[in-house]
């Protein structure tokens, strides 16, 4: 039991948001993939790139890029099952050879194996934000539902908890609790600033956790929570400007202690060297410049460092919002993402000591994931 | 009594109220006071038209005046009420789509939002009036044209660029395209002091829509008219959407409508030399919004309530043989309530309201020195004010003021037209910072040429500047509003010819018209993003090139019978050049198509009018990146409008069947907003 649990956390590592535990086992490929009835023939190193797509456009697609040889598949997923994925693709998920994605427009949960290849779908009431898999089941946050848990085998609704947030975000599994972050709901008039713990055995909640405004995105690394927050954008009356924070809450330890790292919009753990990867884009709206720094957090020593985790970064990435930063677990390497929420983004790729590699279309508008099935 | 027949002479023109519009509108060049009566009789361009030309009688006549004017500095383009009927057209939006270098903007359905652009320069340079004077919506920054009733229309006009007409006011000399509304007078009689007509449209999709009309004669140079609509539509239409391989069947939801249309009009002849207009005017609806289709789910909640109310007056006179002068006032209020029910929002439901009121003054005044000179002065006066319930509204008021300088020279085969025109802007907010106060100089210039002195051929150009004052929505409007905005300056560009040619055999007469454009844009209103937040920005950078081609011409096949052709072609290209590292960069504007044309034969015969429509519209993107995966298929629209008049008693009745769409296409205008595929429509008028 505690042999396969700790298969399934193998797995769900090669996620790229980046969950915690090092160390890939298995060379064995029967072990990550399934592609039955795929209509293509798929490298063994995928990097399968989640294009959100523009809103009520149902241009979200899944593309595949070979990192091996540089080859890519656009819109994989349309081609093996003949119809288009559909609107405002929100999150990816790999688990138990399988993909997980859902879809906020589209408000719909679907299943597919490695191939891209559609198993299981179910609508979803309610607006779909993330998700993520213990135990054979799927943890879907829903905006004006709260948590969902689904089969993850049938894609069967099984349980809901209301939380009693409106707008429950990201969610993440630490030590088999699950952390889900209540993001500011829109027309709101004051910021939501929590973390609530639920845990999965009881479906209850355990504990609320106070944190900056507003947080949209979380992960873990080394047992402890990493929050990426958007402050108010001071746009909420009567409050004072807030600004992005990345924060680290202190789980291991139990101590719940919460330091605050600084001023980011973006985020991603490089499990490996256990490092935190930060980024700040800030646009001057007189000269509409954006500058863009990269920093890196040492979790050991508790410092941010100033200094690039980029070696050789081409000169756009300075000057271009980041859309997301992701990391190939299996191999260190740094993919960043930008977008102009028009056109298709474009994916700049860096090896692990973050030198420059190459460039390439994400095949899709607003490329927000990258989940590697890489051995 | 059909107006194919009263072609060719000047016969009819004292009768036929249409024909003198048409001819007041094409030949409102300058001439003067000996065309004066000929002014008299119709009051409704009178305000337009300060000089007329001076020879009526010379000019060539026929009833086909209308879609574009030969004679007219600028291309106008124009629709009249009886073609309005004969042709189908249902609503303001089906006429703009058949003028050339149009692009209309089409949500699809009966309530489905519609905007009007020209030659690509974006729906906020195409300014709209009613009866002359300026409607606006400063919040939005774009009027819905769908918003209007036809069915007191008698005529509609669009003028690309700068009219010869130096009447304008400075507010729609300001603009890059003017869509003018014109409202029916009520017509003389000799037997009755009043007039009263009813009109009953039923068509497809649950759509009911009577209008009346009366019209009372207060005394010979009083007449007061009314007009009452109301239509509603449960717009529940079948369309089909293509997911990749697979054909889905669906019905469109949440797109019902039901709207209200009230006026009333005062027109008085003081004295022979002047004129007072008054108009009120309120309007109300209630619609759903369906909504982009998006896949795999149907849930839209979305509704939206719209009032809006102004009353104008209008009052021109003449003084002495060389002065003329145009007062007007407005004031305007309009409502506007938004609805939506989603769990995304912290109550569940959200309610957005907002109220915006004018007030506007506008004086002209245009002084003929000389027979070959003549110029004029406008001041318009505006104060807009916008009040909604977001809890960061600031409450914008804005002052501004636009003053135009206008002097045309008629010499010889030459006509030149110039104006210089300034505007001024400042604005109050109730809490914060207060925007920066904005002024711009504006100029227009335009040539008329006629190489063959009475010949009706012509050669013109036009260099125009026009501006968008940024809405208050992109100023203000939650997050994405930039209060550092600059007014947005188009320039267009333009060469044309017109060419009429009357001794063709087999035909009546045959007119082209072809004009070439080009228009810049450098500081384009486009919202920019940014990590989490998007503003609004003077960033897009425009060029826009292209050709209109436009002709018509008409064949008798007997006494009784004619057969009338028109047709219209635009190209243009239209293209992004804002940053050349950019993925659009030199490609085509979204929904803006390269080619789009329309032909129209309507054949007379003593029985009924039988007309047929195409609008072909060319292949577009709906994303500013061209690709494949964007691309909208180029699709052709076919309607089918039989036209038959008889009387009931003494009482004339007109009945139309029209058949749009007939093919049953199934196409979008944009993005997953299809439209409808096959539509009836049976209207009935009695006249009593």
């Amino acid at each position: 039991m505690m042999k396969l649990k700790s298969l399934l956390i193998n797995m769900m590592l090669l996620i790229a948001v980046g969950f915690s535990i090092a160390s890939c086992s298995s060379d064995d490929n029967n072990d990550l993939f399934n592609d039955k009835d795929s209509t293509v023939e798929l490298p063994t190193h995928r990097a399968y790139i989640l294009n959100e797509g523009a809103l009520g456009k149902n241009d979200a697609n899944i593309s595949l890029y070979a990192p091996q040889d540089g080859t890519s598949i656009p819109t994989l997923y349309k081609k093996q099952n003949g119809q288009n994925l559909g609107d405002v693709a929100q999150d990816i998920i790999y688990a138990n050879k399988s993909i997980f994605v859902v879809l906020n427009g589209s408000k719909k949960l679907i299943k597919m194996n490695t191939a891209l290849v559609e198993e299981a779908a179910v609508t979803i009431e309610g607006s779909p934000r993330y998700m993520t898999y213990l135990d054979g089941k799927i943890y879907l946050t829903v905006w004006g539902k709260g948590i969902q848990k689904y089969d993850a085998k049938t894609l069967t609704l099984e349980e809901t908890l209301d939380t009693n947030y409106a707008t429950p975000e990201d969610i993440v599994v630490i030590d088999d609790m699950l952390y889900i972050c209540n993001s500011t709901p829109y027309s709101s008039t004051s910021s939501e600033n929590t973390v609530t713990v639920v845990d999965p055995a009881t479906f209850q909640i355990t504990k609320t956790i106070e944190i900056w405004a507003n947080p949209q995105r979380m992960l873990e690394m080394d047992g402890d929570l990493y929050i990426a927050s958007s402050g108010n954008y001071g746009y909420i009356a009567g409050e004072e400007y807030i600004p992005y924070q990345v924060q680290r809450v202190h789980i291991s330890d139990g101590s719940y202690t919460i330091d605050n790292l600084g001023e980011y919009s973006n985020m991603v753990a490089n499990e490996d060297d256990d490092l935190l990867y930060l980024a700040n884009s800030v646009t001057d709206w007189s000269t509409y410049a954006t500058t863009t720094t990269f920093s890196k957090y040492d979790p050991e020593t508790n410092t941010v460092s100033d200094s690039s985790f980029l070696t050789d970064a081409p000169e756009v990435l300075n000057t271009t919002s980041l859309y997301n930063m992701t990391v190939n677990q299996s191999n260190g390497d740094i993919y960043i993402c930008t977008s102009d929420f028009v056109t298709n983004g474009e994916i700049y790729r860096f090896d692990y000591t973050g030198k420059y590699l190459n460039e390439f279309d994400a095949m899709g508008i607003n490329p927000s994931h990258i989940l590697f099935i890489d051995k | 009594m059909n107006m194919y027949h009263k072609t060719i002479s000047l016969h009819y023109l004292p009768t036929r109220r249409f024909i003198v519009i048409g001819l007041l509108l094409a030949y409102s060049c300058w001439g003067i006071l000996s065309a004066q009566t000929v002014v008299r009789q119709d009051s409704l361009y009178q305000a337009d038209t300060l000089f007329i030309e001076k020879d009526l009688e010379n000019v060539e006549v026929n009833a086909f005046h209308k879609p574009i004017q030969s004679k007219a500095g600028i291309p106008i383009q124009s629709v009249d009420a009886e073609e309005l009927t004969t042709r189908g057209i249902q609503n303001v939006a089906d006429a703009v789509k058949q003028f050339s270098g149009t692009t209309v903007r089409d949500y699809g359905g009966i309530g489905g939002m519609k905007t009007v652009s020209v030659h690509s320069l974006g729906a906020h340079h195409t300014a709209v009036a009613y009866d002359g004077i300026a409607i606006s919506n400063i919040q939005a920054g774009q009027i819905d044209i769908g918003h209007f009733s036809l069915d007191n229309i008698s005529v509609l006009s669009l003028a690309v660029g700068q009219e010869e007409n130096l009447m304008q006011s400075a507010r729609l000399l300001a603009s890059g395209a003017v869509l003018n509304l014109q409202t029916a007078t009520p017509r003389v009689s000799q037997t009755s002091p009043y007039t009263l007509s009813s009109k009953l449209k039923i068509g497809s999709f649950g759509e009911i829509n009577p209008a009346f009309h009366y019209g009372q004669w207060l005394s010979q140079k009083t007449t007061l008219s009314a007009d009452v609509d109301w239509m509603r539509a449960d717009g529940q239409y079948p369309f089909t959407i293509q997911n990749y391989k697979t054909l889905e069947h669906h019905k469109r939801q949440n797109s019902d409508v039901e709207q209200a249309h009230i006026e009333l009009n005062l027109r008085s002849e003081l004295t022979p030399t002047s004129e007072l207009e008054i108009k009120s005017y309120y309007y109300r609806s209630e619609r759903g919004l369906p909504g982009s289709v998006i896949l795999y789910t149907d849930d839209n909640n979305e509704r939206l309530w719209d009032e809006m109310f102004f009353t104008q007056a209008k009052y021109n006179w003449q003084l002495a043989d060389k002065w003329k002068g145009q007062l007007a006032a407005k004031y305007s209020r309009s409502y506007s309530k938004y609805h939506d029910e989603d769990v995304t929002y912290a109550d569940g439901e959200v309610t957005d309201i907002n109220r915006q009121q004018e007030y506007y003054i506008q004086g002209t005044f245009a002084y003929q020195p000389t027979d070959y000179l003549a110029i004029s002065w406008a001041n318009d006066g505006v104060i807009n004010h916008l009040n909604n319930n977001l809890p960061n509204g600031v409450k914008p008021t804005r002052y501004t003021w636009l003053s135009a300088l206008t002097a045309k020279l008629d010499w010889k085969q030459l006509v030149f037209n110039g104006s210089l025109l300034s505007t001024y802007t400042t604005t109050h907010v109730s809490t914060g910072e207060k925007p920066a106060d904005r002024s711009k100089i504006i100029p227009t210039f335009s040539v008329r040429y006629t190489p063959i002195q009475d010949y009706p051929w012509n050669l013109r150009m036009m260099a125009k500047r026009s501006y968008r004052i940024p809405s208050f929505n992109d100023l203000y409007y939650e997050r994405i509003g930039n209060k550092d905005l600059n007014p947005e300056i188009a320039d267009e560009y333009s060469l044309g010819s017109s060419w009429t040619l009357t001794r063709v055999p087999f035909f009546d007469y045959i007119r082209l018209h072809v004009d070439g454009f080009y228009n810049e844009i450098d500081d384009k209103l486009v919202a920019m993003p940014s990590t989490y937040v998007w503003k609004m920005v003077n960033y897009g950078q425009v060029r826009v090139k292209g050709v209109d081609l436009s002709s018509e011409a008409v064949i008798p096949l007997g006494n009784h019978y004619s057969l009338f052709l028109s047709g219209n072609y635009t190209y243009q290209e239209a293209l992004d050049m804002t940053d050349n590292q950019s993925k659009s960069y030199k490609n085509q504007l979204p929904y803006t198509p390269k080619n789009t044309g329309t032909v129209s034969s309507l054949i007379h015969t003593p029985w009924a009018d039988l007309n047929y429509t195409l609008i072909s519209v060319g292949k577009r993107y709906s994303s500013k990146q061209n690709l494949s995966q964007y691309r909208m298929d180029a699709y052709k629209e076919h309607t089918l409008t039989c036209t038959k008049e008889w009387s009931w008693g003494r009482f004339p009745i007109k009945t139309s069947l029209s058949c749009l769409n007939f093919t049953d296409k199934q196409y979008q205008v944009i993005s997953y907003y299809p439209m409808p595929g096959r539509t009836w429509k049976v209207t009935i008028k009695i006249d009593l």
